[in-house]
């Protein structure tokens, strides 16, 4: 361990400094320390007494942990994405919400799950959690479950979200800067703020979504589906090639294959020859809706108000239907393939 | 004597204790107390005329003098704490200094000359006046791993011109790798430089570069209006890569 380089951190520390990336304090005495939000990126803690240490929401991204005693640490909420802590003394410690992925070293035996930690990959479920201003750039998250999650003023630059849900989401103020958002649901999201620039949104869900303050500059919206609830940048020309749901709306054709549509109000919409592939319809309006000829393969009709809806030609294999009786007597269903 | 417990805790707690205590049975002793107690807004004048002070007599509340000392102890006790908090703090810090300068003996822990802040900037960069300079407090670099001893290494030419250049000059890419997972990257001379870090500044975007070269991996930093992006060669060609959409189809009035 080199002293000058503790001297050097107790010093900054003290001086408001909270970025040691890339510090080699290996084999230090660092038991007690509060070091709680410090970014301590691919820092070396190899061998060392981190006993009883707080790293509370630390960035721990790809640091070093080999042999370091961090018994009774406390380090919840800290990124340990790629960190390795094999032969670490995690005895006691606490690490409820700490982040980790595939790359993450543990102790032998150690279950991440069981210690409640929250795995940072694609599918990962985290709904409602709170992940407000973390650097989780270039990170791929395809189809996660990130619904209700709090991720304001979080860094997301380059982050992959393709067809994640993201329903009432607080992404406020976050940088979203070339991140891949295709068919991502924004549904109800807060974005205010966020950096949209170059972003990816091609076929995103913003039915309600709140983009005020948001710079659009080349992001592309190409098949995005927006409602009259969503609130665009002042002064915000809606191209047309987005996809305006609204009763009676005109979707001739329209690709809304996985969307998440719950609730919508589509009713005397035009969706002949629509491809609603894998789409979640439940509770949605589709009164006297013209599904002629569209494909509703494996779509989530559970709710769905489809009364007086033309589903001739209407692909409906392996949808997942609950007419009531009334409903349903008065939907036409001649020459469906269901 | 200067550094003794009793100099540092016990004698301000005793101090401190005294002056509340003193603070507190200041009316009772005092001529002025009765008028000042008639000077108090109602409900309160009636609490003091009664818990404090009889008016001709002074016969002190029992009541009072129980929460007048309470009231001191505690204050004697809460002043001990912080003091002796403040001297672990100082004596921790004092603990390191001396060891530091045992073994660093009379050389500066920042040495200014180790600070390269010119690694950045072009050959056809006019030089920097001394007031443009970045103000850097800390020798970041010798810190880092590997080299906490060692002269920084100099990016060659060709890296600092990277750092030079915007998103705008190389062609983006959504790559994925061999762990299946997709990520941004930029093509550089036939070469996919994979997403890293955005980084506040070019100090910290330089040191990052340096710290991945030392790694054995080859970075390279573009700049933009929020800072500085760093990203990393891929050693590998990715299994897929497909182009970034340019398609500018949104518009704001």
């Amino acid at each position: 361990m080199n002293l000058k380089t503790l001297e050097h951190l107790w010093t900054a520390f003290v001086e408001g400094e909270r970025d040691f990336t890339g510090i080699n304090l290996a084999g230090a005495d660092l038991n007690h320390w509060s070091l709680a939000r410090v970014d301590f990126w691919g820092a070396d803690f190899s061998r060392a007494n981190l006993t009883q240490a707080n790293f509370r929401r630390a960035n721990l991204k790809q640091a070093q942990f080999s042999d370091a005693k961090l018994s009774g640490a406390d380090l919840r909420w800290a990124d340990l994405r790629e960190a390795v802590l094999i032969g670490a003394d995690l005895d006691s410690a606490r690490l409820e919400g700490a982040l980790y992925n595939a790359r993450t070293q543990f102790p032998k035996g150690f279950d991440p799950e069981e210690a409640h930690m929250w795995s940072l990959e694609p599918g990962a479920s985290l709904a409602t959690k709170d992940l407000r201003e973390r650097d989780l750039g270039g990170t791929d998250l395809t189809e996660a479950d990130l619904s209700g999650a709090l991720l304001v003023n979080s860094q997301l630059f380059g982050v992959v979200l393709k067809q994640a849900n993201l329903l009432s989401a607080l992404m406020g103020d976050s940088d979203l800067r070339y991140a891949d958002l295709r068919q991502a649901t924004l549904m109800l999201a807060d974005l205010r703020g966020a950096d949209l620039r170059g972003a990816d949104l091609r076929g995103a869900n913003l039915i309600g979504t709140n983009l005020r303050g948001c710079p659009l500059a080349n992001t592309n919206l190409e098949g995005a589906l927006y409602s009259d609830s969503t609130q665009f940048p002042r002064g915000f020309q809606v191209p047309k090639t987005l996809h305006h749901l609204a009763p009676g709306a005109s979707l001739w054709g329209a690709d809304l294959s996985g969307a998440r549509l719950t609730g919508v109000d589509l009713s005397g919409a035009n969706l002949a020859g629509a491809n609603l592939m894998h789409a979640d319809l439940w509770g949605a309006c589709l009164a006297n809706a013209d599904l002629s000829g569209a494909n509703l393969l494996g779509a989530n009709l559970l709710g769905t108000d489809l009364s007086g809806a033309n589903l001739n030609q209407t692909n409906l294999m392996q949808a997942i239907i609950d007419l009531p009786g009334e409903r349903a007597a008065m939907v036409s269903f001649n020459g469906q393939t269901a | 004597m200067d550094n003794s417990p009793f100099r540092r805790i016990v004698l301000p707690a005793l101090l401190a204790s005294s002056a509340g205590f003193a603070a507190l049975t200041w009316p009772m002793a005092s001529d002025q107390a009765i008028q000042a107690s008639d000077r108090l807004p109602e409900p309160l004048s009636l609490w003091v005329d009664s818990a404090l002070i009889t008016h001709q007599h002074k016969e002190f509340s029992i009541r009072y003098i129980g929460f007048a000392i309470m009231s001191s102890v505690a204050i004697g006790i809460g002043t001990a704490e912080a003091m002796r908090s403040r001297q672990g703090r100082s004596q921790r810090h004092q603990s390191l200094l001396d060891e530091v300068l045992k073994t660093a003996g009379d050389r500066p822990l920042v040495n200014p000359t180790d600070i390269d802040y010119a690694v950045a900037k072009t050959d056809t960069d006019p030089p920097l006046a001394e007031a443009e300079r970045p103000t850097v407090t800390l020798d970041w670099s010798g810190l880092m791993q590997g080299t906490a001893e060692a002269h920084p290494q100099a990016l060659t030419p060709a890296d600092a011109r990277l750092l030079s250049t915007t998103l705008d000059d190389h062609a983006l890419y959504r790559i994925q790798g061999d762990n299946q997972q997709q990520c941004l990257a930029l093509a550089v001379e036939g070469e996919y430089y994979r997403y890293y870090r955005n980084r506040p500044d070019v100090n910290k975007a330089q040191q990052l570069v340096q710290q991945l070269q030392r790694q054995g991996k080859k970075a390279i930093a573009t700049i933009d209006d929020s800072g500085y992006i760093v990203w990393v060669r891929e050693s590998e060609p990715p299994q897929q890569a497909v182009p970034w959409p340019e398609l500018a189809i949104a518009h704001q009035g």
